[in-house]
């Protein structure tokens, strides 16, 4: 059966429709109260926008208005009277990026007219930034694929034959030829002993649930990449080893001191734009906010204080801050929590001033370039300033040194006692749906399989990958040694552009004998899917069902749905029903695990069973007004768009009591105090007794809780390491990567540094300075990238408005500098950035990028650190539409930024004047990763998207 | 919100230009604040006065507003009827950012009105400037005369354009769609003539100003936080956002 406008389902109830219209008027619906005045976040979510009458019954007069709702859409030509038509209000989920706003999209006739805020998600309150309001685009992108593609030309050429969706779906699932090659497909590879050659690469897939029980249990195969080493893996790889698990929550609407470290977080942040609306709220209710960078960014630029330092050298500013926390008392008092070090954390104050002992502002200020008395300054502020929230980012972690970056980052906030504090920095709160799938399996038990994978993803020499190295895994791909998978598909996936040398990934991508078959789901032509064999097109985010849990901002669980806000265009198909079809033409186990026809229903059922596990356990969901919700779930969840499974912002966390229940069949481990069940953890209990949990393998899996003074708490709880419920700022998860890391470092520490050696192997956070930087000449910069306020990472630029705003990006050099180096240039003239990064002694991975050098134009200005030049990261594609590319399709992959002269949009094109003329050339602009290596991190295999060593001359 | 006095507007509307002084009194307050860069609500009347104020203090320049402007009124590529000029300030040693989200004043004294030679432009009794796209004959006198530069020509539709405060959302009750998504909440809109109106009140207590007060208009968005000269630089500058390069066109 065909997902199409069935999938869609039946509109609301009338009476649904009422109630959820009602809601949907949003926040501007002039309520009881009157005038336009009510109309503060906090204020739509204390109840209902539109005021019921006493009796609880919706003023009819008030709610007429609410079912045209925000929704008097009207055509264009007319500019001042009401047409008046009806909007229908869909509450649904944003994917332009990874934050999952709660949104309401508008559909008229059919086709989406507007996204708002759904005012009642928690996380977002009803506002939405840049990025998704022009969601829309997305959808109605003149360049979308909307039928499945063959290739009938080379690879890349772009050559290609529309087939049918089932025509597609066979070729997947039964091989065939393409472009007179015989390729294999998926059932070959099934019932074969190695499913683990199909291989799936997402970049974003929010549908873990089907795509594991497809790939993993279904299939048999855990040959899975992603994407996150490009982004943020050293950081999510510090806090599993420190805090136990990825991602945190920092609390800055409640802070009284914001401090962001290499963190864009008003434009660019994985919780935009709810962390940024926080960061508003606290600084105009008095926050200090203080932003180090190498670069005004917005962020900085609006922040009270911006302190520029040297690239890769925030390490040294945080070591500095630990150890005036420990060491210095300007108050007469200590500055550090003992209470919180002696309860919760692995060491000891005197260990811990003994380690931060050389780490003295003056030592940090000759690294990081920024004053001592500064240092100490911030220090004082910060760990005085109670509570304080430290954000960091790619900026802090895109180095070679950002693990050790985060650990001294939450060292800081720990020893400062600034973490699970009101206001202060949290473990990852979040809801948690049932999954529908796991149920399916359970009852399929024999036609489960357990996966198996090819060793392609973890790079080559990295220390700790709990989240893979994609950027690497082409090399793997290519030496053969890892093995190769004979189907690699990818979804929502542009690795071609977002890793490191482009000019390798697609030399590797357009090589078939090393990927034999290659297809490609996507909803665009992107630098990746078209080096695809097959593209099947794919579902925009707002035609898709999933199952979404954000994380919390306020500290509650709650679950929000994406529903289908239109039918997905042409024969565009949801993932998830894409893996229906496919699993069925497979047949065998896997299509019995398949049950569900379509996505919604799989969705709808899982809804069901959260309800029903809820309800069993006696916990009830709650509502938008805060009340359990007694009806239809499913119903309530297609109306609202959010469900709550707590209400209370879950501050000390760590410090709720682990229940009787939980304590029974637990064992205490003698050495870390930490509480496990080793037959949760599937550990026997001989392995237990004899290894112990740290010894025993993924014991964390059965952690229960940590003994503190005698009590057992919830603590830390652990994800990936055995680490104790403490938090572990002296990790030996961390020390056991010493040697790997002192190979690089050996060459490159001076003779005063020699004590590195020691720190490396203690597990505290220390000082490790960027490798190759101390290799470099007076005449070389360091070449970062950014994201601005209007794009994300790679998928965006197909959005016209968006690509309207920011479509091209001169290089950020300093004019001191350019004046050093250049001479007299002006603003606009363009230069070649030409890459010197040494290979390491100790590094035998390829290091250096295939393409040397791109050029730009320049932008002279002070709002950079006179050591860095800066790109912003979403120009200079070569394929994804017209809008990216500024032509349909371009060959020109050189990276020459100004073969894309023509105008690239035509609709209302103004006359060209001389002010407009130079706007509307180099509509492309310039992707900077052809010359960043792809060598990983040592310790995470974080992408070093920020340590690239150039030359910059006039082009 | 009063349906009786849009729809009266609405019925007004083939006579052409609406009145200039809709409240002699009050634009005669209004000017002498202005003058004096004291508080410069305006009179209380007896209906509706929709303005605004943006609490530059809280912007962070996102563009939420501009791309919600862009969607709510299907605005063509080229062009913007809202937009945030991103102010680059660089003095030898020092390098500062401000933004200045801009649209339509509606002002009290529209010059737009005032050159329009058909009525096309024209200003309704709740203040609100709108553009009638029928009586428009495309001479763009009404995109010269605007102080603001927040008017352009439509070359599809050979009509000008300009914000309207999102009207047909104002008129069910519903706040304009920049309004709606701003992030920063730096955005509030609503009745000037209530005294105890949001906008009234952040006008008063923040001491809220508009842009070129000088220049007769009487604009009635409102700015917390106004560094005049910056916005006089910056729109001077044919390239308002150099840093971000982005086109930086201005309505």
């Amino acid at each position: 059966m065909m997902p199409t406008n069935s999938a869609i389902g039946p509109r609301s109830s009338r009476r649904g429709m009422l109630r959820t219209l009602s809601a949907w008027a949003g926040l501007g619906a002039v309520g009881a109260a009157g005038g336009f005045d009510g109309l503060r976040p906090r204020a739509a979510l204390a109840g209902p926008v539109v005021a019921p009458s006493s009796d609880g019954v919706v003023d009819p007069a008030v709610s007429d208005l609410a079912r045209r709702g925000v929704h008097g859409y009207r055509g264009r030509s007319v500019n001042s009277s009401v047409a008046g038509d009806a909007r229908s209000g869909v509450p649904t989920s944003c994917l332009q990026c990874v934050a999952i706003c709660g949104l309401v999209g508008y559909e008229q006739d059919g086709r989406i007219v507007k996204i708002d805020g759904n005012p009642h998600a928690p996380n977002n309150r009803g506002m939405i930034c840049a990025k998704g309001q022009a969601g829309v685009n997305q959808v109605y992108d003149p360049d979308r694929i909307l039928h499945p593609l063959v290739r009938v030309g080379r690879r890349g050429e772009g050559k290609w034959k529309r087939i049918s969706m089932a025509e597609a779906l066979d070729l997947v699932a039964f091989g065939g030829e393409i472009a007179g090659q015989k390729v294999q497909g998926l059932k070959d590879i099934y019932e074969s002993d190695a499913p683990e050659e199909f291989m799936l690469h997402y970049g974003r897939s929010r549908i873990k649930g089907a795509l594991n029980h497809f790939c993993k249990t279904g299939f048999g195969t855990s040959t899975i990449g992603n994407h996150t080493s490009i982004c943020e893996t050293g950081k999510w790889v510090a806090q599993e080893l420190t805090i136990g698990k990825h991602y945190d929550i920092n609390d800055a609407a409640n802070s009284r001191y914001i401090l962001v470290m290499g963190a864009n977080v008003l434009e660019a942040h994985t919780s935009h734009s709810y962390l940024a609306q926080r960061v508003i709220d606290g600084h105009a209710n008095g926050a200090k906010l203080v932003t180090l960078d190498v670069r005004l960014s917005n962020t900085a630029a609006r922040s009270d204080e911006w302190i520029p330092v040297r690239a890769g050298t925030d390490l040294a500013f945080v070591l500095a801050m630990i150890h005036v926390a420990m060491h210095e008392q300007p108050h007469g008092a200590p500055l550090y929590s003992a209470d919180f070090i002696k309860r919760w954390t692995n060491t000891t104050v005197e260990d811990l001033k003994t380690h931060y002992a050389p780490y003295t502002p003056e030592w940090a200020s000759d690294e990081c370039g920024v004053a001592a008395e500064t240092i100490r300054r911030i220090a004082i502020e910060y760990a005085s300033t109670k509570p304080a929230t430290l954000i960091t980012y790619r900026g802090f972690v895109g180095h070679y040194n950002g693990t050790y970056a985060e650990v001294a980052a939450k060292t800081l906030e720990a020893v400062t006692g600034n973490l699970m504090i009101k206001g202060g920095t949290h473990r990852k709160v979040s809801g948690s749906w049932a999954d529908a799938y796991a149920e399916v399996a359970k009852k399929h038990k024999s036609a489960t399989r357990k996966a198996k994978k090819l060793a392609l993803l973890d790079g080559v020499d990295v220390h700790l990958p709990t989240h893979h190295v994609s950027q690497w895994m082409f090399e793997n791909l290519a030496s053969g040694e890892f093995g190769r998978p004979k189907l690699y598909m990818t979804y929502c996936w542009n690795g071609a552009y977002t890793c490191g040398d482009n000019a390798r990934t697609r030399e590797i991508l357009q090589d078939e004998s090393v990927v034999p078959f290659f297809v490609a789901v996507d909803v665009a032509m992107s630098e990746t899917t078209e080096l695809a064999d097959l593209i099947l097109p794919d579902a925009t985010f707002l035609e898709r069902w999933t199952t979404e849990a954000p994380q919390s901002y306020e500290l509650t669980k709650f679950l929000q749905l994406r529903q289908p806000v239109a039918a997905p265009l042409g024969e565009a198909m949801d993932m998830q029903d894409i893996f229906i079809q496919l699993a069925r033409r497979i047949g065998g186990g896997i299509a019995e695990l398949h049950s569900f026809d379509t996505a919604g229903e799989y969705v709808e059922a899982c809804a069901r069973l959260t309800a029903k596990k809820m309800d069993a356990s006696g916990k009830p969901l709650y509502g938008v007004d805060g009340k359990p919700v007694s009806g239809d779930i499913w119903q309530y969840l297609r109306e609202y768009g959010v469900l709550w499974q707590s209400l209370e912002s879950d501050y000390m966390a760590h410090e709720h009591r682990v229940s009787d229940s939980d304590l029974k069949s637990a064992l205490i481990d003698p050495t870390t105090k930490t509480v496990w069940n080793p037959a949760k953890a599937k550990v026997s209990p001989e392995d237990a007794r004899t290894k112990g949990y740290r010894g025993s393998k993924k014991a964390y899996k059965g952690y229960v809780g940590q003994v503190v003074e005698g009590v057992a708490y919830k603590g830390f709880k652990p994800d990936k390491f055995n680490k104790s419920g403490l938090v572990e700022i002296r990790s030996e998860f961390l020390a056991a990567g010493a040697d790997l890391v002192w190979r690089d470092l050996e060459a490159a520490v001076r003779e005063d540094e020699t004590f590195l050696a020691d720190h490396l192997r203690s597990g505290f956070a220390c000082w490790v300075p960027i490798p190759e930087h101390r290799m470099r000449s007076g005449n070389e910069l360091v070449l970062i990238s950014f994201k601005v306020n209007v794009q994300i990472h790679s998928r965006s630029q197909n959005c016209k408005w968006l690509q309207e705003i920011h479509h091209q990006n001169p290089l950020w050099l300093h004019p001191k500098t350019a004046q050093r180096l250049l001479g007299d240039i002006d603003e606009g003239d363009l230069v070649s950035v030409t890459q010197a990064m040494p290979t390491l002694p100790g590094d035998s991975r390829q290091s250096t990028a295939q393409a040397r050098t791109v050029t730009a134009r320049v932008h002279l200005t002070e709002a950079v650190h006179p050591d860095v030049v800066a790109l912003s990261f979403h120009c200079g594609h070569w394929a994804y539409g017209r809008y990216a590319s500024g032509s349909r399709m371009s060959a020109d992959l050189t990276g020459s930024q100004d073969g894309a002269e023509e105008a690239w949009w035509q609709e209302g094109q103004p006359a060209a004047t001389p002010e407009t003329a130079r706007d509307w050339s180099n509509a492309r602009g310039v992707h900077p990763n052809w010359i960043i290596p792809n060598t990983p991190a040592r310790v995470s295999g974080q992408f070093r998207s920020n340590d690239t060593l150039v030359e910059v001359a006039r082009a | 919100m009063s349906e009786s006095r849009s729809n009266e507007a609405a019925t007004k509307r083939g006579f052409g230009r609406r009145s200039l002084l809709r409240s002699g009194a009050a634009a005669a307050a209004v000017s002498a604040a202005a003058a004096t860069g004291c508080d410069s609500r305006p009179s209380t009347g007896t209906g509706q006065r929709w303005g605004m104020v943006i609490d530059l203090t809280k912007c962070f320049g996102c563009h939420a507003c501009s791309i919600a402007c862009k969607s709510e009124q299907q605005v063509p590529l080229g062009f913007f009827k809202s937009w945030v000029i991103t102010a680059e300030k660089q003095r030898p040693g020092i390098a500062a950012r401000e933004f200045i989200p801009v649209l339509c004043n509606h002002c009290e004294q529209p010059p737009c009105v005032a050159g329009c030679p058909t009525g096309a432009t024209w200003q309704r009794d709740d203040g609100i400037v709108v553009q009638d796209d029928d009586s428009c004959i495309g001479c763009k006198y009404c995109v010269q005369a605007c102080p603001y530069d927040v008017k352009y020509a439509d070359p599809l539709s050979k009509t000008a354009q300009k914000c309207d405060f999102c009207v047909h959302l104002v008129d069910q009750g519903f706040v304009p769609s920049c309004v709606n998504t701003c992030n920063a909440r730096a955005r509030v809109f609503g009745d000037l003539n209530d005294p105890q109106s949001e906008v009234s009140r952040l006008i008063t207590k923040r001491r809220a100003q508009p842009l070129r007060p000088n220049a007769g208009t009487e604009p009635r968005v409102f700015y917390i936080g106004l560094d005049p000269a910056t916005y006089e630089a910056a729109r001077r500058s044919t390239d308002s956002v150099p840093s971000v390069g982005t086109a930086g066109k201005r309505g």
